[in-house]
C-alpha cells in the first residue's frame, strides 16, 4: 500500500512539477486552460499524501537494516517527515494562493473546493512566492531522497532501494 | 428659454447633492466574477470607484444613484490578465476609461429590498439595466448597500475574437457590489 502510494504520487509530483514550471510562461490565453490541471494535480497529491500519512500512522516502515549507522537513521527519519510535511504544504499552500488571488479550485471539473482565504491580492502575489519557495524545497528534498536511495542500491548495496521498487526484483 | 434647461438641471443636480452620502471607498467594493471552462468561478475587482447615492427607505422612488468605476484600476488577480484587460478587445480602457450606472429610477420590490433601473455603460456601449440591491441601516445614520447584478458581457463587447468562445469564458458575468455610506449631507 504505502509503495503503491508512493510511485503514484512520484508520478503525480513529476506532473504538477512539469505542468507547473512549463504554465507559469505560457501567455495568458493558454495558462488559464492549463492552470486548472495543475491545481487538479495538487488536489489529487493532497489526498494522497492525507491517505498516505493514515496509512503509516498505523504501519510502521520496515526497519532499516542493522548496517545502517545511527546518523543515516535519524536523518532519514527527519527527511521523511518532512517530505510528508512539503507534500502537504506545496498543494495546501497553491490552494491557499489561489483563493487569495480569487481563482475557485476545482479539481477535475467535479466540485468547488472552499475558498480558504478571503480574496486578497498582496496576500496572493506573497502565497505566490511562498508556493514556489516550498515547491523548491521539496525540489531539493527529492533530489536528496534519490540520491540516498541511489546510495543504498550502489554504494552500501543493503537492499533498501530494491524493497521500495513497484516491482520487487530481488525474490531469488 | 435655452438657458433654462440647463439652469433647472444644474438646479436639480445641486439639490440632489445635497442629499448625498459619503462613500467610505475603503469599506465598499465593486467585484465581478466570471466563468472559465463552465466550472471555474474567478473573482476580480474594480479597486477604484465612486459613488454618488441619496436614498432614504421612506422614500425609494425619491432616491439616485450613479456609479463611475475607473477601468484602468482593473484587478483580475494576475499581472498580465490586468493589462489584458485593458486592451481593445477587453475593455479598451484608453479610450473608455470609465464605466458607469445612472439610475432613472429607484423602486421598492419587497422588505428593504429594491431596484434600480437606469443605463449601464461599459466601452461605450449603453444598456438598459435593473440593479436589485438591499439596503440597511448602518450606525450614525449611515447606510450599508449591498447588490449584484448578471450582465452578458458580449453585448458590451468585452472580450472579442479570441476571447469570444463563451466555452473558455462564459458570457455571463456577475457584478457584486457593496458600498458603505455614510448619513444624508444636510442641505
Amino acid at each position: 500500500m504505502a509503495k503503491s502510494l508512493h510511485w503514484l504520487m512520484f508520478v503525480l509530483i513529476a506532473a504538477a512539477f512539469s505542468v507547473g514550471f512549463w504554465m507559469v510562461d505560457l501567455p495568458l490565453a493558454q495558462r488559464i486552460r492549463t492552470v486548472p490541471w495543475h491545481k487538479s494535480i495538487g488536489v489529487a497529491i493532497l489526498a494522497c499524501v492525507i491517505v498516505r500519512l493514515a496509512w503509516r500512522v498505523g504501519h510502521a516502515p520496515p526497519p532499516l537494516p542493522d548496517s545502517v549507522p545511527a546518523w543515516e537513521r535519524r536523518a532519514a527519519r527527519t527527511a521523511h517527515w518532512l517530505l510528508y510535511a512539503l507534500m502537504a504544504a506545496v498543494p495546501v499552500s497553491g490552494w491557499l494562493m489561489s483563493s487569495a488571488l480569487g481563482v475557485a479550485t476545482v479539481p477535475f471539473g467535479l466540485a468547488r473546493l472552499p475558498d480558504l482565504l478571503e480574496r486578497d491580492r498582496e496576500l496572493g502575489e506573497m502565497l505566490k512566492i511562498v508556493h514556489f519557495a516550498l515547491n523548491k524545497t521539496l525540489l531539493a528534498l527529492v533530489l536528496l531522497h534519490a540520491a540516498a536511495a541511489l546510495k543504498h542500491y550502489l554504494v552500501d548495496r543493503d537492499g533498501v532501494l530494491q524493497r521500495m521498487l513497484p516491482v520487487p526484483r530481488n525474490r531469488r | 428659454m435655452k438657458l433654462l434647461l440647463p439652469l433647472l438641471l444644474l438646479l436639480y443636480a445641486t439639490s440632489a447633492a445635497a442629499q448625498n452620502r459619503a462613500l467610505d471607498a475603503a469599506k465598499s467594493r465593486v467585484a465581478f466574477i466570471y466563468t472559465l471552462e463552465r466550472k471555474i468561478a474567478v473573482e476580480g475587482r474594480f479597486p477604484r470607484f465612486a459613488a454618488q447615492l441619496s436614498f432614504d427607505e421612506k422614500a425609494p422612488e425619491k432616491g439616485s444613484v450613479r456609479i463611475d468605476i475607473d477601468v484602468a484600476a482593473i484587478d483580475t488577480g494576475t499581472s498580465d490578465g490586468d493589462a489584458e484587460a485593458k486592451q481593445p478587445l477587453w475593455f479598451d480602457a484608453a479610450r473608455f476609461p470609465q464605466a458607469s450606472f445612472v439610475s432613472s429610477a429607484i423602486r421598492r420590490v419587497g422588505e428593504r429590498r429594491y431596484e434600480a433601473l437606469g443605463s449601464l455603460t461599459i466601452k461605450g456601449r449603453t444598456r438598459e439595466a435593473a440593479i436589485p440591491f438591499s439596503a440597511a441601516n448602518a450606525p450614525g445614520g449611515g447606510l450599508s448597500v449591498q447588490g449584484s447584478l448578471t450582465i452578458k458581457r458580449l453585448a458590451f463587447g468585452i472580450g472579442l475574437e479570441q476571447w469570444a468562445d463563451v466555452s473558455q469564458i462564459a458570457d455571463e458575468v456577475e457584478i457584486r457590489f457593496s458600498l458603505a455610506l455614510g448619513p444624508p449631507r444636510s442641505p
